[in-house]
């Protein structure tokens, strides 16, 4: 995919667009108004990550630059500002994502994987990992070809790591987003871990031929 | 004590000495007074009497009517010569014509006649000094009651209508929050003192109002600057993580600053929360039943926690419903139910209760928690779980006061109680400003 990152901290730009680079996208950076709206005037990008505050102007107007001169363009906004009006407005001005600051490079990548496939419209949803494939829709896994029967939990943990293939997930977040927002605070990740291993065992039974691998117990990595 | 009593005290206090001491003058004039009188006629009738004396003339009979008794005597010419000719005193006396003994004045007078020295004793019945005394002092009391009635009632008449400026001052600085929209300060008064007082609170609640609005636009700011290079901070670790070339102990090093920079974050997102409810910048309200968000809560930290075995007894009379924003009251109630798994320890049981006008939850504990400082900003127990931020409960306080819920805290019986209580049935919308 063809990014575009608009962004003015350097420090930031440089580190999302290593990462995004690893991922196997080509970047290309703008770090303020005027530089950005040159060069979504003269290349076409699959996907613009935009700050709101830039210097020069702000990344809304740049968010409507593009609704009106390149429609096949995916946006993500990128804010510091973590308020609802902001969101509100991108998504409203035509915006496919919100990510505020700070995210991690698990979940970045996992939006432009997202906007991306929401942008392909061929009809295919699902995610493939190896010979595994989950489908969100119908929440069901196969290994190669074979149904595999999650447990709800097990399903979400799974999902949430075949969006982030071959990234470090914080055994923190993944807790956050399997079970919801205010999981902060606990000092035990029993729970967690009981899940994992029970999707571990259940992956490796079934023959799949991808892997999660614990990291430094600091938290996973899907590995094909 | 109210000034107003303080006045009145002051004032009878004063007028109590001053009375009283005026009565004590008043009471020798008027002796002093009637003495003279007395005296007077005293003189002139024994002036009289030595005369008719003297000249041989017949004396008054003792019951000539006017209740004067007198009698002559004779005296040594030793006596004559050591005291005073003509004296006064005041004695009781045995009045001929009155048959009794009366409080009397009472005049000395020697003169010398032919066969010597004598003396004149003339007695003429006079006030009595106790009746007197009783008199002047039930008048005193009289007039120290009226005067009392007046002066004081007066005086709280004055005082009470001159301070109106001031009570009304005294009110709006109670209901003086920095930060909070407010009726205008009242400053029509014509009194100077109350115009300058008036003046000056003005200008103090002015620069309260802009310290406070400088702190949060401090807090806001500089949360939001901190998001970029947090970001950048979390990226170049989590890239490092993923290089081939590091060392299990350099990962693990690196997971310790991630961790710490996580908590960073979250101190952080939690601190612009706060802001946010403050600035009012979450609109958008709806019914919000408290029973279906507790058991969403609930049933999460029952799965998180099930390692610490921790029950939750349930009491729900009648589903708390109150109109806020959703997103806010997701945030009250699980920060409510996590701070009890939190600091409930391994197989004890938390309890819910919950009716029409709030709920309650609570976790056992061993000592009471400061009331002052449970809701504030980063006050910690004496637990201090790993990974709290020591702001949970403070944005449970900053919602409820947005919404005019009440938070609450109390230890009865080994246990922590929070409580949320609807103030009044009457939900006003979130009388936040932007």
């Amino acid at each position: 995919m063809k990014i575009l990152i608009i962004e003015d901290d350097p420090s930031l730009l440089e580190s999302m667009t290593a990462a995004l680079k690893k991922d196997g996208h080509v970047v290309e950076t703008a770090s303020d108004y005027p530089s950005a709206i040159d060069r979504l005037g003269v290349y076409a990008y699959d996907c613009a990550l935009v700050d709101i505050m830039l210097p020069g102007g702000s990344g809304l107007d740049i968010l409507g630059y593009i609704r009106e001169n390149c429609r096949k363009t995916n946006v993500i906004i990128i804010s510091a500002k973590d308020s609802l009006d902001d969101k509100v407005k991108g998504l409203e001005l035509g915006a496919d994502d919100y990510l505020p600051k700070p995210f991690h490079l698990a979940e970045l990548s996992a939006r432009i994987r997202s906007v991306y496939r929401r942008s392909r419209n061929d009809g295919d949803f699902t995610y493939r990992a190896g010979n595994v494939v989950l489908d969100p829709d119908t929440n069901k896994v196969t290994v190669d070809g074979k149904d595999l029967p999650l447990l709800k939990k097990e399903f979400d943990i799974l999902a949430y790591f075949m969006q982030r293939p071959g990234h470090l997930v914080d055994k923190e977040v993944l807790a956050e987003a399997v079970w919801g927002d205010h999981i902060d605070q606990t000092d035990n990740f029993q729970f967690l871990y009981a899940q994992v291993k029970n999707l571990r065992k259940k992956l490796q039974e079934s023959g799949a031929d991808i892997e999660l691998k614990a990291v430094y117990g600091f938290g996973y990595k899907l590995k094909v | 004590m109210k000034l107003i009593y303080r006045i009145a005290v002051a004032l009878t206090a004063a007028l109590s000495v001053s009375v009283a001491v005026w009565a004590v003058l008043f009471y020798f004039a008027m002796v002093d007074e009637i003495n003279d009188e007395t005296d007077d006629s005293l003189v002139e009738y024994s002036s009289d009497l030595i005369r008719r004396s003297l000249a041989g003339v017949a004396m008054p009979s003792e019951d000539n009517g006017t209740n004067n008794a007198y009698y002559i005597r004779e005296v040594s010419e030793d006596y004559a010569a050591h005291i005073k000719w003509m004296r006064f005193r005041d004695e009781e006396k045995f009045i001929t014509a009155m048959s009794e003994y009366e409080s009397a004045r009472v005049i000395y007078r020697i003169f010398k006649d032919d066969d010597g020295y004598r003396e004149l004793v003339v007695a003429v019945p006079t006030f009595e000094k106790n009746d007197l005394k009783r008199s002047i002092f039930r008048w005193m009391a009289v007039l120290y009651i009226c005067l009392m009635i007046l002066i004081i009632g007066l005086s709280l008449w004055v005082v009470e209508y001159n301070m109106r400026p001031f009570k009304a001052l005294l009110k709006w600085l109670e209901d003086f929050s920095p930060g909070k929209p407010r009726e205008p300060l009242p400053s029509d008064s014509g009194i100077e003192e109350y115009r300058k007082l008036s003046d000056v609170i003005r200008k103090a609640a002015e620069r309260l109002d802009n310290q406070f609005l400088e702190q949060k636009r401090f807090i806001g700011n500089a949360s939001h600057e901190l998001q970029t290079p947090l970001a950048s901070c979390i990226h170049r670790i989590e890239m490092l993580l993923d290089s081939e070339t590091l060392t299990e102990e350099q990962g693990r090093e690196l997971v310790k600053v991630l961790h710490s920079l996580n908590h960073l974050v979250k101190l952080n997102r939690t601190l612009l929360m706060l802001t946010r409810i403050e600035n009012g910048q979450f609109p958008d309200v709806k019914e919000m039943d408290f029973s279906v968000l507790a058991d969403r809560s609930i049933s999460m930290l029952e799965d998180v926690y099930r390692h610490r075995n921790i029950r939750v007894l349930k009491s729900v009379g009648s589903p708390f419903v109150f109109t806020m924003n959703e997103q806010l009251a997701g945030v009250l109630a699980s920060n409510l139910f996590k701070n009890a798994f939190v600091h409930s320890p391994s197989g004890s049981e938390i309890r819910f209760e919950m009716s029409v006008s709030g709920f309650s939850v609570s976790n056992p504990g061993n000592a009471p928690l400061d009331r002052e400082k449970i809701f504030t900003r980063f006050y910690q127990g004496q637990s201090g779980a790993e990974g709290s931020t020591g702001l949970g409960l403070a944005i449970v306080d900053s919602i409820c006061r947005s919404y005019g819920l009440k938070a609450e805290y109390e230890f009865s019986e080994g246990r922590h109680i929070f409580s949320i209580i609807s103030v009044s049935f009457h939900f006003p919308a979130p009388t936040l400003h932007r």
